[in-house]
């Protein structure tokens, strides 16, 4: 008897449980969460708050989008709010929205053009915090104002935050540009003299269409917006960061031109105490070959590769020289000089650290390049009457 | 009388002892702040520092076979200092107990779901270590099996799945460290998650086999400390500075791992690993506490204070500090001070008395 009202007992307990504590204890059910897949930071109109944009995706809409063309309305909706600071402007968002934002799978911060010349760091503070942020959420610094990007409606994808991040992956198919996540950010904003840059992207508005276009990359002192680089002058910096993984090269050569693709690139920056003067060596190892050329004549000859690597060296060389003219204009170590030094050099760095933007500016890099052209593709001859001579 | 049940064999104190040093994993991060890029060698160097500490602790146990802790105080100082001396120990663990739970909430708080109440954490945490403790020591070494093997797969995996973003440069210059800090570092590493180890002295006496405890008790050793080193090497080479100012550099490191669009969000996988290690090391000092205190009041069995004894280490978790930054201010600037008699004066120095005095005796089959 005895045993038989200790097995009820437990199962009376075991019962309420199972009624009491069914779930988790704050569950959000996945169709009323509104998730975020993109945050915009701008100035608000008074100047004095910010204004945060969250682009939120409406997944009813976004069902439509294999079939017909035209499935209704926009699959996002862009919130926007203000608040003196980006969280207070996040939970004021509550007020339109029905829930509390789900910024989890956020994969982009848009910083807006006033904000990167202000400063970002603190308004990236909150980001750095808070636990749904991941690390590979990219950041892209836009050359107006985050709203304007996060409401150019894309033309491959129905929503612009995805294509932003299509976009800015993309850039390592010409290697104008290259992504910049949030985790290599705080790595830049932590480093003493490293200049940080984040892609620059900018919105092409007419009458019909709209695209998105990442032109270049902002240039940062400490965490304020100073300067641009343009296409070619990116990939100047791309080269010595050693962030190149394809793109083309277009050389003069004998009063025709000649595209070469970079095929594979690598670096190695050496930095040299020499008494009072520092240099940096830096080594560039380049593969190419011909994708492309507009002379009739066969280029497919041992002098000519030789020559054409005289030239493709000039070309690389000159893409870096015009970064780092840029750079030391400026006056922004943009390529992590004081970072090699600092590696390299770590009892000289204390008073190198302190004057860093005395020597920057003035600092001597070699360049040294290394280049090959290993093909020609699946032609040799340019389809041109052949003489056989 | 013996209170303990259960004998264990070398294999599982072995894999208990480098459980219980990764349960610990988690809560040295704030050594980065410290030592930066050159927590690894803080690492090692206090590893070398403490192989003959933890060799003097296993000795201990050897020479004294199947006597825990509070008998070998009561052998070597005397009924009444090593009551003293064994009380001061009994509050040692149960602190280490209190912290280690508190630092399972914290982490479940500040990680995992962070808008959950951390008693909830604490008290079903506690719940299921006190019924696994009520089981004895045998089924905690039993898993240890299980929860290093886990442990091991999760690092070796997320560092494969991590390679293309290590980068090694970022430990240079080696040594930038000021000496003081470099000291301050290699100590907080010695005491916290290195020489925490001493407690196996209450453990080690269940042992079936004293032949090779000394071995045993070295491998496991380093095998924690290989673990947390290469933790260490991975968040660093992977986060670079941005590690030092994380609260949790292994959490953040994980999250980086995004392989094509759909292999990503795997942390959880080092959130399990670091539960069930601490899972092991709160069962361990749980153990601990409560083997001792019952030979100290010479009880028959422990199992009547598993109840009281977690309840007050709950509310010990609660109320402990009222913030993470004076959890880790005190763990940096108490905590490892505190701990110095414990791991690195007394053991040694009973070792000494005992050679010195010849102990234990033996009076037929019965040490003394």
């Amino acid at each position: 008897m005895k045993k038989r009202m200790i097995i009820l007992f437990k199962i009376l307990i075991s019962t309420v449980i199972l009624f009491n504590l069914t779930g988790c204890w704050n569950a959000n059910e996945l169709n009323t969460l509104p998730i975020v897949v993109g945050i915009g930071i701008d100035k608000a109109p008074s100047d004095e708050e910010v204004q945060v944009v969250a682009q939120i995706i409406k997944p009813q809409e976004l069902q439509g989008s294999l079939g017909s063309s035209d499935g209704g309305g926009e699959a996002y909706w862009n919130l926007t709010s203000t608040g003196e600071t980006i969280f207070d402007a996040i939970r004021e968002m509550t007020h339109e929205s029905s829930g509390r934002l789900y910024t989890a799978h956020n994969q982009i911060i848009v910083i807006g053009n006033k904000i990167a010349s202000e400063g970002v760091q603190k308004y990236l503070d909150f980001f750095m915090r808070a636990h749904e942020t991941r690390p590979n959420t990219l950041i892209v610094i836009s050359s107006n104002t985050s709203t304007e990007i996060l409401d150019t409606k894309p033309e491959l994808t129905r929503i612009p935050a995805e294509s932003i991040t299509r976009l800015s992956e993309a850039q390592e198919i010409q290697s104008h540009s290259k992504k910049v996540t949030f985790q290599d950010f705080t790595n830049y904003l932590m480093s003493k003299t490293t200049s940080p840059v984040a892609p620059l992207i900018t919105s092409l508005k007419d009458k019909e269409t709209s695209t998105l276009k990442i032109e270049g990359m902002a240039i940062f002192k400490g965490d304020q917006m100073v300067g641009q680089l343009d296409e070619s002058e990116s990939r100047g910096l791309l080269w010595v960061t050693g962030d190149i993984k394809t793109g083309a090269l277009v050389v003069p050569y004998k009063n025709e031109v000649v595209t070469l693709e970079i095929i594979n690139a690598k670096r190695k920056i050496t930095p040299k105490i020499q008494g009072d003067n520092i240099y940096i060596h830096v080594e560039i190892k380049e593969e190419g070959k011909i994708v492309e050329q507009t002379s009739k004549e066969n280029l497919a000859t041992l002098q000519d590769f030789e020559e054409l690597k005289k030239v493709q060296n000039e070309a690389i060389k000159s893409e870096i020289l015009s970064a780092l003219n840029k750079a030391q204009e400026l006056n922004t170590d943009i390529f992590g000089f004081g970072e090699e030094i600092h590696k390299k050099y770590k009892e000289e760095w204390k008073e190198i650290s302190s004057n860093w933007d005395k020597i920057f500016p003035s600092i001597e890099v070699e360049i040294e390049i290394q280049s090959s052209i290993d093909s020609t593709g699946k032609i040799s001859h340019p389809a041109v009457p052949q003489s056989l001579e | 009388m013996n209170i303990k049940e259960g004998k264990i064999n070398n294999s599982q104190l072995m894999f208990l002892v480098a459980s219980f040093m990764l349960g610990t994993s988690t809560f040295i991060h704030f050594m980065d702040t410290i030592a930066f890029h050159d927590s690894w060698l803080a690492i090692l160097t206090a590893f070398v520092i403490c192989i003959p500490f933890v060799l003097c602790y296993s000795a201990l146990a050897k020479r004294f076979q199947g006597k825990d802790l509070i008998q070998i105080n009561d052998i070597i100082y005397g009924s009444f200092l090593g009551k003293i001396i064994s009380i001061l120990y009994i509050v040692y663990f149960f602190l280490l107990l209190s912290l280690n739970l508190k630092g399972l909430g914290d982490f479940y708080v500040g990680y995992v779901m962070p808008e959950t109440p951390k008693p909830v954490f604490i008290i079903i945490f506690a719940l299921v270590c006190a019924y696994t403790v009520g089981h004895g020591l045998e089924p905690m070494a039993r898993i240890s099996h299980l929860t290093v093997t886990y442990a091991i797969f999760v690092i070796t995996g997320t560092f494969l799945l991590l390679y293309s973003e290590v980068d090694f440069t970022n430990f240079l210059p080696i040594f930038e460290l000021p000496i003081k800090d470099f000291i301050q570092s290699v100590h907080i590493v010695a005491a916290i998650p290195f020489c925490e180890v001493m407690v196996f002295l209450m453990v080690m006496p269940s042992l079936n086999n004293f032949g090779e405890v000394n071995k045993y008790m070295l491998l496991g050793f380093a095998l924690g400390a290989l673990c947390l080193l290469v933790i260490s090497v991975r968040d660093t080479s992977v986060l670079g500075t941005s590690s030092f100012i994380s609260n949790n550099a292994a959490y953040q490191t994980v999250r980086i791992i995004e392989i094509g669009e759909f292999f990503t969000r795997i942390e959880i996988v080092v959130a399990m690993g670091i539960t069930i290690c601490l899972f092991i090391k709160i069962c361990v000092l749980y153990y601990i506490t409560l083997a001792s205190i019952a030979q100290l009041l010479k009880l028959k069995s422990y199992k009547t204070l598993i109840i009281p004894i977690g309840g007050i280490a709950i509310i010990i978790a609660f109320i402990a500090y009222d913030s993470i930054v004076s959890h880790n201010y005190s763990a940096k600037n108490y905590h490892v001070f505190y701990t110095i008699p414990y791991q690195f004066i007394i053991p040694p120095v009973s070792l000494l008395i005992a050679k010195l005095r010849r102990l234990p005796k033996r009076k037929g089959r019965e040490l003394i």
